[in-house]
């Protein structure tokens, strides 16, 4: 079971972080999905990959924490808000952070679909069909969904 | 320009690089495709712009906590406690089930009445009086009194000493 978790808990968690934009909730949510893991591993069908089947199992268990939430967290704030002042010194550890920061900001603005698409795919590089299968999309939306998220992003960051 | 704009402008051989970027640091690209890439993107400037942005959102890539494993796992590991103690407890109940339906049949065919403690019966049930025939007392042609009922006893006594 340990090796089971070993390969998959990062995937996991980072699903987690985007679908719920929420680090102590990813890691909270990743414990949980992994008992339910552990109880349902005889239903296992090999039907999907079992990276995709823990990811459907996560989100499900993300989605739990959310209705028993009655909403999901607010929406990111303003995602150019909070940025450092480029006027003053900064060594370049700090400005990456900030950039890694405001890119993170940024992406938690995408609607769902998209923001799940893009971190699947650049995070994880999976392909479109196993990023459909998660995200309860067709491979062509899944797809359509990850250049759609690209195409706000490349805007969003060149307004900044 | 709008999202979709931009996806439109974009040609097939762009959208194909493109997504093979997306997957670049995989390591499942093959060595063609990484020449194709190579060669389109000296060429092709929004695609290197593409390229910079893909590198620009995986450095924001979320780092797992070192933590977060040995948590998982003692979770993991108490559920699955949990789960063996409720087996042993099903275990439990199935064979009490089945011990109280035994003793339910054995009630049953006690008879009719069913009221009698078969259980008491069987404890205090006296032994079944052994009749006894007079050959049955002689071993060897003599008398085994250590086996005979005391009523028996009484009679050979009254027998041997009658006149």
């Amino acid at each position: 079971m340990e090796t089971l978790v070993r390969r998959n808990h990062g995937v996991v968690y980072r699903f987690l972080v985007s679908f719920l934009r929420d680090e102590d909730d990813a890691s909270d949510v990743a414990q949980e999905t992994f008992v339910k893991v552990l109880s349902r591993l005889d239903g296992f069908r090999g039907e999907s990959s079992f990276r995709t089947w823990v990811l459907a199992i996560a989100r499900n268990e993300g989605l739990r924490l959310v209705r028993s939430r009655g909403r999901r967290k607010e929406d990111a704030p303003d995602g150019m808000d909070g940025f450092a002042d480029p006027s003053g010194p900064v060594d370049e550890q700090v400005l990456r952070e900030d950039e890694v920061e405001r890119v993170r900001v940024v992406l938690n603005r995408l609607p769902e679909k998209q923001r799940l698409s893009v971190s699947l795919r650049l995070f994880d590089e999976m392909s479109f069909r196993e990023i459909g299968e998660v995200i309860g999309s067709s491979e062509g939306a899944a797809r359509v969904n990850y250049h759609f998220g690209i195409g706000r992003l490349r805007e969003w960051l060149n307004e900044g | 320009m709008d999202p979709v704009d931009q996806i439109d402008s974009v040609d097939g051989v762009c959208l194909r690089v493109r997504e093979l970027l997306s997957l670049e640091p995989s390591g499942m690209l093959s060595g063609d495709e990484l020449s194709e890439i190579g060669e389109h993107l000296a060429g092709c400037a929004p695609c290197r712009e593409e390229s910079a942005l893909l590198a620009l959102l995986r450095r924001s890539r979320p780092l797992t906590p070192d933590i977060l494993l040995p948590l998982i796992m003692k979770k993991v590991e108490k559920a699955a406690q949990q789960r063996r103690q409720r087996r042993m407890w099903g275990l439990r109940a199935a064979a009490a089930v089945v011990l109280a339906l035994g003793v339910g049949t054995a009630w049953s065919l006690r008879g009719p009445s069913g009221t009698e403690n078969v259980w008491e019966l069987a404890l205090h049930e006296e032994p079944v009086a052994t009749s006894w025939s007079g050959g049955e007392w002689m071993a060897a042609g003599l008398p085994v009194f250590d086996e005979m009922p005391d009523e028996v006893l009484m009679a050979l006594l009254e027998e041997e000493i009658s006149p």
